[in-house]
């Protein structure tokens, strides 16, 4: 089709469809369907309830004081789990274990690769004070007494 | 609120916010009638079918998932509102009789033939002529409605004017 041509055709074509632009009148569309008027305007109501709860969480404050308060119950939980295991890492043994136990060569060996020659004199004190054995103090005049036999 | 983009008209309207929806309507009732008009083939059933078609927008706009796809969905609801409206309308004969009688008062051989051409056409095909001939459309609007390019708008305008061309043609009318 050449030019004149379509200017013919959209002529004729403009002529049948005979169109003016249509204008929406709204009051008319409300009176006509006024449920369905009335279903879009209770959607309004609905969402005004819920628009205090959504505006709150998606409020930037809300959001950093969520944050910090989820940070500050894992802060307190580490701390409170930390003082737990300490408790849990102290030694109990040298108080659990009988004497018998505590002054055989394997715990005597333990005890002197942990803290050297101190470590073994402070185990073998603790298992005679286990017994009730106390260590009396003797002059030196009766320990020489004691030698000699005198 | 005249200024508003449509994504934001709708996101309103989805929350019941009925001036959005109303400004929707403004600015889609020429599109819409216009395609409702080629499937009803008269002004006042369009009208009806299109206000009736918003009706239904109002209530489903909450399932309206994403709000680019307005026009195309409102295009829709309203292509099926107007079918729905023909088929209660004594069906499709009924139409051509109420196309034929609105040309009859004021309308020579020619534009006779025009119309003939015009219901000879696919529903694509009238779609778009309705479209490109309704006052004040503007090819965005119709891109925007029928979700393609404005290319293919041209493209599609194109082959249908073709066929009416060679309708009207074979039936004897000059110009061509």
């Amino acid at each position: 089709m050449n030019k004149k041509n379509d200017k013919w055709l959209n002529d004729l074509i403009s002529r049948v469809i005979n169109t003016e632009k249509p204008q929406f009148d709204e009051k008319k569309w409300q009176q006509k369907y006024p449920d369905e008027f009335q279903t879009l305007q209770s959607r309004a109501a609905k969402v005004s309830t819920s628009f205090l709860w959504t505006s709150i969480l998606k409020s930037p404050i809300v959001k950093f004081a969520v944050a910090a308060v989820i940070i500050l119950a894992i802060g307190l939980f580490m701390i409170l789990y930390n003082q737990d295991t300490k408790n849990e890492n102290v030694d109990v043994t040298e108080f659990t274990q009988p004497p018998a136990k505590m002054l055989t060569m394997r715990a005597l060996k333990i005890a002197y690769y942990n803290g050297g020659i101190e470590a073994v004199e402070t185990q073998c004190d603790n298992a005679i004070e286990k017994l009730g054995l106390k260590s009396k103090k003797i002059t030196v005049q009766e320990l020489l007494t004691d030698i000699d036999g005198v | 609120m005249v200024q508003e983009p449509d994504t934001v008209l709708v996101k309103a309207a989805i929350k019941g916010n009925t001036e959005s929806f109303t400004e929707l309507c403004r600015r889609y009732y020429p599109v819409m009638v216009a395609i409702a008009h080629s499937i009803t083939g008269e002004r006042d059933l369009a009208e009806d079918a299109t206000q009736t078609a918003f009706a239904k927008a109002a209530v489903k706009l909450p399932q309206l998932k994403n709000e680019k796809k307005f026009p195309g969905w409102l295009a829709a609801i309203c292509r099926n509102t107007a079918r729905d409206l023909i088929r209660r309308e004594n069906g499709r004969q009924r139409t051509d009789e109420l196309s034929g009688t609105t040309t009859k008062t004021n309308s020579d051989d020619s534009t006779e033939i025009v119309r003939e051409a015009l219901n000879k056409l696919s529903a694509y095909g009238k779609e778009i002529i309705y479209l490109r001939f309704y006052d004040g459309l503007s090819y965005e609007q119709i891109s925007s409605v029928l979700g393609i390019s404005e290319q293919a708008i041209n493209g599609r305008l194109r082959r249908a004017k073709k066929k009416m061309a060679q309708y009207i043609k074979r039936h004897g009318i000059n110009g061509f």
